[in-house]
C-alpha cells in the first residue's frame, strides 16, 4: 500500500460533513411517493379480508362501481390474468413457494389478504366505494385443539401440551399414559 | 352533501376554496395548496408528521377539518425559514445535529419544536423529551433530534433572541 | 384513511346548537376539539351524518371565578386551562392533571368539556371533575340544568346527558385552608392512555387532622371512580397516622369492573392503581402539611 493519499481525502476524512439533501427535506421540499401528483392520476384502495382463512363464495362489486368518480373495481378474475409475474420472496422466482396471486383467488389466507381493488378519482371516493364491495366469505371453523382432536378418535386423551412427536407415538402405541 | 366555502391564510398568503366538510386541514394543504411538506404518517393523530401551526399553536392537521380552519392563519413547514430559503435556527440545528435521515417526520418535528421553543425558550432536558414525545421517528433514534433542540435552545439563549437565521 | 361524508353545521350560540341537535337526532354528533372524535371518523369506527361544530360559540369559552367557584367554559382548550393563572390558584389539581393529557399538540385543540362529555374512564378531566364534585352545566331546548359529577358518568363513554343536551360549562369547587392536591398516572409511554391513575385532594385542620379528602381513580372501571370507603376511613384521622400504601390498597379494594386487555390484567391494574393512590396521597398530604 502506498503512502500517497488522494487530494480530497484530507478534506473529508475525519471531518463532519453535512448531507446534501437536508436543506430540501428541512423546508418541506422532499418528494415522497404520496406527494407525487400527475395529471389524470387515480387513487387505489384495497378491500381486504377480515378473516384469517375463508372461502370466497362470491364478490358483488355493483354498488361500488356505481359510485361517481370510481373508474375500476378489480377482483382476481379481472386483474390476475394480466399480471405476468407472481410476487415472490427474496429467494427468487424459481422457489417452490406458495402461489401468491395479486388478488385472492377463491380463498383468503390471512387477515387483510387483498380481495378487490378499487380505483377512483380520490382516496376518499375509493374508500367509500370499497365499503360497498360485498364479499361472501365462508370461514371454516378455527382449529385450536388440533393435537387433542386428532388423537381423540384413537382413544388418547391429551392432558398436557406440548407433545413431542415421539411422545405422540408412545401414546398411540399405548406404551405410556397421557 | 353540501360543500362549504373557506377562507384562510397559509404562510402569509390568502387562500379561498370550496371544500367537502370531511376534507382534513392536512389534505387541504397538500392537495388544494400543493404544499406537500406536511406529511400523512398515520392519519389518526398519533405520529405528528402532519403538524402545522394554526393561529400560532402546534396542531395535528389530520385531526382538524379544513372547515374548522376558516379565518385562521396557518403556517406549514414551507413557511418556517425565510422566503429566500435561509434556514431558521431550528432547521439549521436539525441539519447540524443530524436530526433527520429520510426526512418524513422532519416537518412535523420542525414545526412542533419551533412552537415549543418559542413558548419555552429555556427548557430542561426532561421538558425537551416530553415535548418531542408527540412526534414519531423511525430512522434516527431521537438522539440527533434531541441534540438539535438543545442546540437551537442554547443558540437562542446565547443570542438573546429566538428565530435567528442561519 | 379518510372519513365518510357528513354534513357540517357551525352554530354560533348554544341555543342554536341544541336546537340543531334536537332536529337532527341520532345521526348528529357534537364536534368540539375533535381530538377523540376525528380519529374515530378517520378510521371509520364511527359514522355520523351530521357534525355540529361548537368551536365557534363564544359563550363556551372562558375561565372565571364566580360565586366562590371556578367556572370553565366547555369549549376552553386544554392548553388554555394549562396556562391559566386563575386555574392554578383556585383549582391546582386541574393544572397538574393537564400535562398528562396526550401531547401539547393535542392540547392545542382538545377541550375540557369535550373530554368530560366523552367520558373516557382513563381520561384525566373526568376523574378530576368527579374527585372535586364538580357540577356540569348543561343546556337543551327545554332550558338549563346542572348535573352533579357523581350523577354524570353513567357507563363506558356514556353520560346522563340527553341526546339534545349540550355541556356548556363545568363548575369546580374551590378548596380553601390547608389543602394539597396531586395526580399520579402510569402509562407505558408518555401521552398514552393511563393503565391506572389517581387524583387526590386533602384538606387538613390546624391540628393536622384530615378535615376532608377525595380520592379519584383513573382507568379502573368503566367510568372514573371515587374511593369512597377509603375517604370515610381517612376523614378525621391525624395525617401522621396514615400510611400511603394502606390507603392505596383500601382505595382499590372494592373495585368490581377493572378493565383487562393487552396492556394488563385486572389484577395488574389494581396493583398499579394502589401504587398510584399511595404516591398521590403522599404528595398531596405533604403539600397540605406545609400549607
Amino acid at each position: 500500500m502506498t503512502e500517497q493519499t488522494a487530494p480530497g481525502a484530507a478534506r473529508y476524512v475525519g471531518a463532519r460533513i453535512n448531507r446534501v439533501e437536508d436543506a430540501r427535506l428541512l423546508t418541506g421540499r422532499g418528494v415522497f411517493v404520496d406527494d407525487i401528483s400527475l395529471p389524470g392520476m387515480l387513487h387505489a384502495c384495497f378491500v381486504r379480508s377480515p378473516f384469517a382463512r375463508a372461502a370466497i363464495l362470491g364478490i358483488d362489486t355493483t354498488a361500488a362501481r356505481a359510485v361517481p368518480g370510481v373508474h375500476f373495481v378489480f377482483t382476481a378474475a379481472e386483474l390476475n390474468p394480466g399480471v405476468k409475474e407472481q410476487w415472490h420472496t427474496s429467494i427468487g422466482k424459481a422457489s417452490p413457494d406458495t402461489p401468491r396471486p395479486p388478488l385472492a383467488e377463491g380463498e383468503v389466507r390471512f387477515v387483510r389478504d387483498p380481495v378487490a381493488l378499487v380505483v377512483a378519482e380520490s382516496r376518499s371516493l375509493a374508500e367509500d366505494a370499497a365499503e360497498l364491495v360485498e364479499v361472501d366469505y365462508e370461514p371454516p371453523p378455527a382449529v385450536v385443539n388440533a393435537v387433542a382432536d386428532a388423537l381423540a378418535p384413537f382413544g388418547v386423551t391429551v392432558t398436557r401440551l406440548p407433545l413431542s412427536p415421539s411422545r405422540i407415538v408412545e401414546l398411540l402405541e399405548g406404551k405410556a399414559s397421557p | 352533501m353540501h360543500e362549504i366555502s373557506v377562507q384562510l391564510t397559509v404562510n402569509g398568503q390568502a387562500r379561498e376554496a370550496t371544500v367537502e366538510p370531511r376534507l382534513t386541514l392536512a389534505d387541504f394543504l397538500r392537495e388544494r395548496c400543493h404544499l406537500t411538506g406536511t406529511h400523512l404518517g398515520c392519519e389518526h393523530g398519533v405520529c405528528g408528521a402532519c403538524t402545522v401551526l394554526v393561529d400560532g399553536a402546534a396542531v395535528r392537521s389530520c385531526l382538524m377539518f379544513a372547515v374548522q380552519a376558516d379565518g385562521a392563519e396557518v403556517t406549514t413547514i414551507e413557511g418556517i425559514g425565510s422566503p429566500d430559503g435561509d434556514l431558521s435556527t431550528v432547521q439549521a440545528a436539525f441539519r447540524d445535529c443530524h436530526g433527520l435521515q429520510c426526512g418524513f417526520c422532519t416537518p412535523g418535528f420542525v414545526v412542533s419544536v419551533t412552537a415549543f421553543l418559542r413558548d419555552n425558550p429555556n427548557p430542561t432536558d426532561r421538558e425537551v423529551r416530553e415535548a418531542l414525545s408527540g412526534t414519531l421517528c423511525r430512522c434516527t433514534g431521537y438522539q440527533g433530534i434531541f441534540n438539535a433542540v438543545r442546540q437551537a435552545a442554547n443558540q437562542a439563549a446565547d443570542t438573546g433572541r429566538g428565530g435567528a437565521r442561519s | 384513511m379518510k372519513p365518510a361524508p357528513f354534513e357540517y353545521h357551525a352554530p354560533d350560540t348554544s341555543a342554536d346548537a341544541v336546537n340543531l341537535l334536537a332536529e337532527l337526532g341520532d345521526g348528529a354528533r357534537v364536534l368540539a376539539g375533535g381530538q377523540s372524535l376525528i380519529p374515530m371518523l378517520a378510521l371509520r369506527l364511527a359514522v355520523f351524518e351530521h357534525l355540529v361544530d361548537i368551536g365557534r360559540i363564544p359563550e363556551l369559552k372562558g375561565i372565571e371565578r364566580r360565586d366562590g367557584r371556578l367556572r370553565i367554559g366547555a369549549g376552553t382548550t386544554d392548553a388554555a386551562v394549562e396556562a391559566s393563572a386563575d386555574v392554578t390558584s383556585t383549582v391546582p389539581l386541574l393544572t397538574r392533571a393537564t400535562p398528562f393529557i396526550g401531547h401539547f399538540q393535542i392540547r392545542s385543540r382538545g377541550t375540557l368539556g369535550g373530554s368530560i362529555a366523552h367520558a373516557d374512564p382513563a381520561g384525566e378531566y373526568p376523574a378530576v371533575a368527579l374527585t372535586l364534585d364538580a357540577s356540569m352545566e348543561v343546556v337543551s331546548p327545554r332550558g338549563r340544568r346542572t348535573i352533579a359529577a357523581r350523577d354524570f358518568f353513567d357507563g363506558l363513554w356514556s353520560t346522563s346527558m340527553g341526546p339534545d343536551e349540550l355541556l356548556v360549562g363545568v363548575w369546580f369547587p374551590i378548596w380553601s385552608g390547608r389543602r394539597g392536591f396531586a395526580i399520579e398516572e402510569f402509562a407505558r409511554r408518555h401521552g398514552d392512555f393511563a393503565i391506572a391513575g389517581a387524583t387526590v385532594g386533602v384538606e387538613l385542620d390546624d391540628d393536622d387532622r384530615i378535615r376532608r379528602c377525595a380520592i379519584g381513580l383513573i382507568g379502573l372501571g368503566s367510568t372514573p371512580e371515587r374511593a369512597g370507603a377509603a375517604e370515610v376511613e381517612l376523614t378525621g384521622r391525624p395525617i401522621t397516622e396514615v400510611e400511603p400504601e394502606d390507603i392505596g390498597r383500601l382505595a382499590v379494594a372494592g373495585l368490581e369492573s377493572i378493565p383487562a386487555d393487552q396492556h394488563g390484567s385486572a389484577e395488574y391494574r389494581k396493583r398499579v392503581g394502589a401504587a398510584m393512590v399511595a404516591r398521590a396521597w403522599y404528595a398531596a398530604s405533604a403539600e397540605a402539611r406545609h400549607a
